[in-house]
């Protein structure tokens, strides 16, 4: 048994428990009160040939079928005996009975992997109706091929009345039965109220005057459209509900100008005027549906893209919150960091100056009574006390150097550089070198790159020192070049890092903080700095400090 | 009635090496030492009690209790006090530091020595803050 059919049919329990037995007992109850009720519909409505407008039984099955879990025995049992009810005959019962279930049960069957909750959308929709049309068609091709045989000429009416009216009963009564019973809530405001009570009477008032009362009431089946602007305003301004609830009122006006043989249909005879006024409904209620399912499916849309754009700027304020807090945060770790670098250093250089003056009291004092070689030691120390000091002397200004706020001005580095000038060494500076650029740590600069420079210089025979500007590819370049002993281009980056030293000789009273306090400088500015040399040929330093280069 | 100067200085070896310091340049007038700033405050408003103030003050920086730049908030906002050379003498290179000894009234930032060479030069610059100097 294939799962839809497991599904639809009633459970193997169906014997047992006392609650399943009363709600097959409701069921058929209810299906058998629905049969009668549209066969004595269909009995006034149209005397001569009830058949035709038997409609009502398989739409509210469907809805059934689409909501509930009914057992199919029970509503097609009690569909039997209503139906025998209604028309007193046990063939019309048969026929009408199995004829709405077949038609219920096809189209719940086409709509299973489809989903009847997908009709809020256009596509949805679609496949509803196409549903509905392929289940009533099947419905009256299963049912009415053995009432052609026995009817003979007149058959092929028969079925083409029976197809349309499972279809427009599946299209019109189960969408609004099973929207009603799904989404009860109405969301009427106070103009809204008033819309909708506008529009009610629209879509009675409009069809009746069109096929009842009016004066075109006999006329042509052109104006029969006329009934569709009241069907788009409720799709439109409504939503799928109101649009299958307008259309169904709509089809029960139909249905009584067709008893009363008034309106375009009902001139027609009961056969043709039926299969016309189906055609018509079809029509009327698909075009109100997918429309309604379009718009509100655009809504939806804006709604959604509008929720996202909310969720959106909510979790960008909550990113840009959060990265407030985290710089806070690293600021604060940042501020206690260099406090405490700062206290550590300071508390550090005492106990080295302590030492390094109390060694030189002790020579100055007692050297006479020391040996040679203790006299040797004790300065040893004192030059290490002394070197401490001035590394960490170094690595104060270091920290100063990242944490000063930078103000710049005009800054003239010819005279800084002039400043910084080193005894027993030729120093030539190009005048008029002027920078925007802050003067304290542009004076930090000139004055770590000159005592670089002449550091190296000093080894030479003809020790020189220039100071200047040069243009080239890279822009226009500040640099200080000395001829001393050079380096290899290999460490051309290495020698900016902190106590990085080319040359080991701790006696040339570098601390190897220098040239990394030129880099954070430079690079405070938002410029760049780098060495080229060569071995034996001296070294240069060229340097910018971006925007304040002259142009 | 000789001149003396007030020294706040808390670090033993430091108080040793000044005093070294004077008697080797040969400082010309008596010197008190006192530990923390509270304690300078306390002797300065004694001293002008008795009507013996001091010619000069020279004090460190970090100090227990009470600092250096708290003892010289305090001086600065003192007019009878107004009269008294001061001068600081700390291991501090930090020009926040020394601008804002000079924006209270100090005559001279000195620094720490790491020197002997250096002590003459403090002794020196004591002995400017003198009055008559």
């Amino acid at each position: 048994m294939p799962a839809y059919l497991r599904e639809l049919s009633p459970p193997a329990s169906i014997q047992l428990g006392r609650a399943a037995m009363g709600r097959w007992c409701a069921w058929a109850a209810a299906s058998g009160l629905c049969s009668l009720a549209s066969w004595r519909v269909a009995a006034v409505l149209d005397a001569a040939e009830p058949t035709a407008t038997v409609w009502p039984p398989s739409g509210v099955l469907l809805a059934a079928l689409l909501a509930a879990r009914p057992q199919l025995s029970a509503l097609w049992l009690g569909g039997l005996l209503g139906s025998l009810l209604g028309s007193g005959s046990l063939e019309l019962a048969f026929l009408g009975a199995t004829g709405s279930l077949a038609g219920a049960v096809a189209a719940r069957r086409l709509l299973g992997p489809w989903g009847w909750r997908r009709l809020h959308g256009a596509q949805g929709t679609m496949v509803f109706a196409g549903s509905c049309l392929a289940g009533g068609a099947l419905a009256a091709a299963l049912v009415w091929s053995g009432h052609a045989l026995a009817a003979g000429a007149a058959a092929w009416r028969a079925g083409l009345t029976a197809f349309g009216s499972q279809a427009v009963s599946l299209l019109i009564v189960a969408p609004t039965l099973v929207l009603w019973s799904f989404h009860r809530r109405l969301n009427l405001g106070l103009g809204r109220d008033a819309e909708a009570l506008a529009l009610l009477g629209a879509g009675i008032g409009l069809p009746a005057f069109i096929f009842l009362v009016g004066p075109l009431a006999g006329g042509s089946l052109h104006v029969t459209y006329l009934s569709l602007p009241p069907l788009l305003w409720a799709a439109v301004r409504f939503g799928l509900r109101e649009a299958a609830t307008l259309s169904l009122l709509l089809s029960v006006v139909a249905l009584a100008s067709l008893s009363s043989h008034t309106g375009p249909f009902g001139a027609s005879g009961a056969w043709a005027g039926t299969a016309l006024m189906q055609a018509y409904l079809f029509v009327c209620a698909t075009t109100a549906l997918i429309l309604a399912a379009a718009v509100w499916e655009t809504k939806d849309q804006v709604r959604a893209s509008n929720a996202l754009a909310e969720r959106l700027a909510a979790s960008e304020e909550g990113l840009e919150e959060q990265v407030r807090r985290r710089t806070a945060e690293l600021q604060r770790a940042n501020a206690e960091l260099e406090e405490f670098s700062y206290s550590v250093s300071h508390e550090l250089r005492a106990p080295l100056r302590k030492i390094a003056v109390v060694s030189e009291l002790v020579v100055r004092e007692e050297g006479a009574a020391l040996r040679p070689a203790a006299l040797d030691r004790i300065s040893r120390i004192r030059a290490a006390a002394l070197r401490g000091n001035r590394i960490i002397l170094d690595l104060l200004k270091l920290m100063r150097v990242s944490r000063l706020p930078l103000r710049r001005s005009e800054v003239d580095l010819s005279a800084l550089a002039r400043e910084c000038a080193c005894p027993g060494i030729e120093l030539v500076v190009q005048p008029g070198l002027v920078a925007r650029a802050d003067p304290a740590l542009t004076r930090e600069i000139m004055a770590q790159l000159l005592d670089n420079a002449c550091k190296f210089a000093r080894a030479g025979a003809k020790p020189r020192v220039e100071v200047g500007r040069t243009s080239r590819p890279e822009g226009e370049l500040f640099f200080v070049r000395d001829n001393g002993q050079g380096f290899e281009m290999d460490f051309s980056q290495k020698i900016f890092g902190t106590f990085e030293r080319l040359h080991s000789s701790p006696d040339d009273g570098g601390t190897g903080v220098g040239l990394a306090i030129v880099q954070r400088a430079v690079a405070r500015h938002g410029g760049k700095v780098f060495a080229e040399g060569k071995l034996g040929r001296g070294a240069s330093f060229y340097f910018t400090l971006e925007g304040g280069a002259p142009a | 009635m000789s001149a003396w100067i007030l020294v706040a200085e808390d670090d033993p070896d430091d108080r040793e090496l000044l005093a070294l310091a004077f008697q080797t340049h040969g400082l010309e007038c008596s010197y008190e030492m006192v530990n923390d700033g509270e304690a300078a405050r306390a002797r300065l408003l004694q001293a002008l009690s008795e009507g013996r103030p001091p010619a000069a003050l020279l004090t460190d920086l970090k100090l227990p209790r009470v600092s250096g730049l708290e003892l010289l908030e305090w001086m600065a906002g003192k007019p009878e006090l107004g009269f008294l050379p001061r001068a600081v003498l700390t291991s501090s290179s930090e020009a926040t530091d020394e601008s804002a000894c000079m924006r209270l009234g100090c005559r001279a930032f000195l620094q720490k020595p790491s020197d002997l060479d250096g002590y003459e030069g403090v002794v020196e610059a004591v002995r400017a803050l003198m009055p008559g100097a």
